[in-house]
């Protein structure tokens, strides 16, 4: 019948399945008991299936917390089994015992950890508890590693094997691997706090002793090698059987133990610490040094605080030295030594570290100008090598030589001068009638004008106008005069504002054969010299005139001074049947022509008829009557000085190998005391204009300034020319003060004003 | 007729009736700030400077200054002397314009040699107060240059600190400071150096303890003190 249908529904199970809690107990036996087989290396009887389901159920019955409780306590249990059997073992073996037991341990833990697979992804992480595996790794550290009767064992053990290996002995490396890779694996903090901190301490122990051992019978090379060998050993030690992480903090400990702790001691070592090595050129210990010392705080520093001390004192001694200060060039050329064989050093050794270049640098600076000659000398080393040393250099050499010397002219705080000596020697370069080394000398220029600006080379570029345009006026008027005058001996000399020239006549004829080469030099440009006038011969007067009108004529308005003083001649001379070319400055041919008309003459007479003045005078009587084997006159009588009574006459008598002779020259020499004090007074006396010039220059763009920093622009302002004295500052401002440039404040004596 | 219309009656006759020179010469004369310049006898003032000017000319000279220091019984080279001339404005020693003569009596409030008797005591204690004696060193310097020069000779200034230094405001180192002058330094003295020993009379310590050589004194007082150091063997 089909009235009414009946619904069917099929509903779900009402009633609760739930866990027997009795059931779940005899579960967790059976999990327990496999877990203690799986830790007893049983595993092998056991079902995956089963355990797994069984684990499985517990979990889901809301058995979880029971089934975690009774995994910690059976871990623990288990483990502290372990714990006991590994401790009864001792030294290696306790080692090889403690690994093959973690090595279980990590596969017992594997397979729990599979088992409870479920729980760990439900159970755990709503509850938020250690995961199993994890779990195992912490109940090991606490219950193995950390057994009061396992730990310090453990820590000794492993820090034995350190020292051993340290002193030299082969130890087990894989087997300490595995016990630090354990720790690692447990936590790198595990590894850090139960290992590394003790590591490090007795590292550190025994570095310090090893240094002072070290310290008392190595000498300083010997420390550093056997120092930069522990470095590296303790890399490779890391890499063998340490954390990575290690390296950093190992090597630092090395490196403060044996390094910085006692670096002072080794860079002053007497026999063998840095000031030896720089003065033996030991390259390859001054780089390990320095590669060493590198890696510290303030190792670099002290390196180059003693390297710049030892240079300073080097220096002083070498320029306060009164037998190495005599001879110019000597005592340049070993200036430009030392600084070559320390820029060697800190080119090869110190890696061309530029801190180190620049404490070279100030150190030499520092000792150059403890001697005040330093600029003159060095004027006159160039002057030495422009002169002769060049031959048989190449153009590259030249450069190199001259840079070398700008590197010491750099160092100089008096430049001014420098560039008075400098002017001088040129000019008696110039003149002197020998072929110029023209490239290097206008190289050089440029040098000093990128030194120093255009202000200090513009008259030294003057001179060498002066040089060339004399040289085409003298074609001009030699066309001029071709014709009227013949070959004969030529001379050359200079005049301020003019032209100096001078010829000799032969000896023979009457007609003047005069070759007459003038130079023409602009008064500014040249150093100054005294004029000084004599009285020519007759022969050479008329040649002068002819000059002179030619020049004036081309440029009127200007005025000629013959400088007799600096010229030389060529005179043909007959000395019986025998003839010589002599090479005589001015005053000599005067004086050697008189004799064309007599042969005997009193030096009242010669003074008389020569105008010469007495010094100049004196002197070159003396190199034409009292040089040996050049003696052109003959003094009677035959005393050592040139006395105002003495009577000369021409030696016919005079041999000489040669065909040409030369007589006196006036090339650039050392000066001597007074001419010192007379150039230091006059270049001083010319600061004072330059320092005036620069206070008023100062106050005139900031109107109101203190007195100190007043000498702090002013030094800073002539610092390329010379190092004023502040006492001089003062004094140049008071006198401006008093001249109503500047006023002082009424309120505050510091300050000034600047009157308009 | 009432003082004051006396006083601008003398001044504009002075300027011979010219209203704003007789304003400018009230001023300077000191007839505007004296205290009872009012009641001073200008004429008799006048009076005095004739009896001491030069015959043919119209200033003091030497011979009328040593007259005139005669009648006040005083030294010519008493320091009320100097303090004289201060009032009186002299651009030099030893002579005396008569814009200067008379406008310093007005100034010192005096018409009479007796008065001016009188208040000597007054001036010569005048020196010790501060800022006078600030003001009479300062005007010592140019008082005692000779005529067109812009600086003292040595002697001349040795001679003008020990009067005024040496009498006023003692000072321990006077002695070495003028035995330095002449054994190192031998030349003229500038207005500079001058001014600035006051102040290193008044700041510094005779031990020199606060003597600070970078403080921008004159380079001769920066040498003095080197120099004083060296002798007591410092």
């Amino acid at each position: 019948m089909s009235k009414r249908v009946g619904q069917i529904k099929i509903e779900p199970f009402r009633h609760p399945v739930s866990m027997d809690p009795n059931y779940a107990e005899k579960t967790w036996s059976l999990l327990e008991n496999a877990i203690k087989e799986i830790h007893n290396q049983n595993a092998s009887g056991l079902s995956f299936e089963e355990l797994y389901r069984n684990a499985y159920n517990m979990v889901l019955h809301k058995y979880g917390e029971r089934l975690y409780r009774g995994l910690q306590q059976t871990l623990t249990d288990q483990l502290g089994v372990i714990a006991k059997k590994v401790e009864s073992f001792q030294g290696e073996p306790f080692l090889e015992e403690l690994k093959r037991r973690w090595d279980l341990h990590i596969k017992s833990s594997q397979m729990v950890r599979d088992i409870l697979m479920y729980m760990d992804r439900t159970f755990v992480t709503q509850q938020q508890k250690t995961p199993v595996y994890q779990l195992g790794l912490e109940l090991w550290r606490n219950t193995v590693v950390r057994n009061p009767n396992i730990k310090d064992r453990l820590h000794a053990i492993l820090l034995d094997f350190v020292l051993k290996e340290r002193n030299g002995e082969v130890v087990r490396k894989g087997l300490f691997k595995n016990i630090t890779q354990m720790l690692v694996d447990l936590g790198h903090a595990v590894y850090v706090e139960d290992f590394e901190v003790q590591f490090l301490k007795s590292s550190s122990d025994f570095y310090k002793k090893e240094a002072q051992e070290l310290l008392s019978t190595c000498s300083c090379h010997d420390y550093l090698v056997k120092a930069e060998k522990r470095l590296i050993e303790e890399v490779e030690r890391v890499k063998s059987y340490l954390d990575a992480s290690t390296e950093n903090k190992v090597t630092k400990v090395v490196e403060t133990e044996m390094i910085l702790n006692q670096m002072k001691t080794l860079v002053e070592m007497e026999n063998s610490g840095l000031v030896p090595m720089l003065r033996d050129d030991k390259y390859d210990d001054l780089s390990r040094m320095y590669q060493l010392l590198r890696r510290v705080e303030g190792g670099a520093a002290l390196i180059r605080t003693v390297m710049s001390d030892h240079i300073k004192e080097v220096g002083k001694q070498l320029v306060q030295d009164p037998e190495k200060t005599k001879d110019p060039v000597e005592y340049v050329q070993k200036l430009l030594d030392e600084r070559d064989k320390y820029d060697r050093i800190v080119t090869q050794a110190f890696n061309d570290d530029k801190t180190f270049r620049a404490a070279l640098n100030q150190a030499f600076e520092s000792f150059v100008n403890l001697n005040n000659r330093s600029p003159e000398y060095i004027s006159l080393f160039i002057d030495d090598q422009l002169r002769r040393g060049l031959k048989g250099m190449s153009d590259t050499d030249v450069e190199v030589v001259l840079d070398k010397v700008m590197c010491l002219f750099r160092y100089l705080q008096e430049k001014d001068f420098f560039e008075k000596y400098y002017k001088l020697h040129l000019s008696k370069r110039l003149l002197s009638g020998k072929p110029v080394a023209e490239e290097a000398e206008r190289g050089l220029l440029v040098k000093l004008k990128t030194e120093c600006g255009y202000q200090f080379t513009s008259k030294l570029e003057g001179m060498f106008t002066d040089i060339k345009t004399s040289r085409d006026m003298m074609m001009e008027f030699r066309a001029k005069m071709a014709g009227q005058v013949g070959a004969g001996a030529s001379t050359s000399s200079p005049s301020s504002s003019s032209a100096a020239a001078v010829a000799g006549p032969s000896h023979e004829t009457a007609a003047p054969n005069i070759d007459l080469q003038v130079q023409v030099l602009t008064t500014g440009s040249w150093p100054t010299q005294a004029a000084c006038c004599c009285n020519l011969p007759r022969e050479v007067e008329r040649c002068c005139e002819d000059f002179k009108d030619f020049y004036l004529g081309t440029h009127s308005g200007r005025k000629l001074t013959w400088q007799t003083n600096m010229g030389t001649a060529d005179l043909r001379v007959e000395f019986g049947t025998k003839r010589h070319e002599l090479n005589v400055s001015t005053y000599q041919m005067c004086i050697l022509m008189l004799f064309n008309d007599v042969d005997q003459l009193t030096y009242r007479e010669i003074a008389l008829a020569t105008e010469i003045p007495a010094a100049d005078l004196k002197r070159s009587l003396q190199s034409l009557a009292l040089i040996k084997g050049k003696n052109i006159l003959r003094k009677d009588p035959q005393s050592k000085d040139i006395s105002e009574t003495d009577i000369f006459c021409f030696n016919d008598k005079f041999t000489s190998k040669l065909f040409k002779v030369k007589v006196g020259t006036v090339t650039a020499q050392k000066e001597g005391e007074t001419e010192k004090q007379e150039t230091r007074q006059r270049v001083e006396g010319d600061r004072n204009p330059e320092i005036d010039a620069a206070i008023v220059r100062i106050m005139k763009s900031r109107k109101l300034l203190d007195h100190n920093n007043v000498v702090t622009e002013v030094t800073r302002q002539l610092a390329s020319r010379f190092l004023p004295n502040p006492a001089v500052i003062k004094k140049r401002i008071e006198s401006l003060i008093e001249r109503e440039f500047l006023e002082r404040d009424p309120d505050n004596r510091m300050m000034f004003r600047y009157l308009a | 007729m009432s003082t004051y219309e006396k006083i601008a009656t003398e001044c504009l006759k002075k300027t011979n009736w010219a209203l704003e020179p007789a304003i400018n010469h009230f001023y300077s004369s000191g007839l505007a700030t004296t205290p009872g310049a009012s009641s001073l006898n200008l004429k008799s003032i006048e009076d005095l400077y004739s009896s001491y000017k030069e015959k043919d000319g119209d200033t003091i000279q030497a011979e009328g200054v040593v007259r005139f220091c005669e009648d006040l019984d005083l030294d010519p080279s008493d320091i009320v002397m100097l303090i004289i001339s201060y009032y009186m404005g002299a651009a030099v020693m030893c002579e005396f314009s008569k814009e200067e003569f008379t406008g310093g009596m007005v100034k010192m409030g005096c018409d009479s040699l007796d008065k001016l008797k009188k208040k000597i005591p007054d001036l010569r204690s005048e020196i010790r107060n501060e800022e006078r004696f600030k003001d009479i060193y300062a005007f010592a310097y140019g008082f005692s240059c000779e005529k067109g020069q812009k600086c003292i000779q040595l002697d001349v200034a040795l001679g003008m600190w020990k009067l005024l230094i040496g009498e006023t405001k003692p000072w321990p180192l006077l002695e070495d400071w003028c035995e330095f002058l002449l054994k190192h330094h031998n030349r003229a003295i500038s207005k500079d150096t001058w001014v600035q020993l006051y102040d290193f009379i008044q700041t510094i310590k005779p031990d020199f303890s606060n003597f600070d050589e970078t403080a921008a004194w004159p380079y001769l007082l920066d040498e003095f003190v080197d120099h004083v150091k060296e002798k007591r063997g410092g």
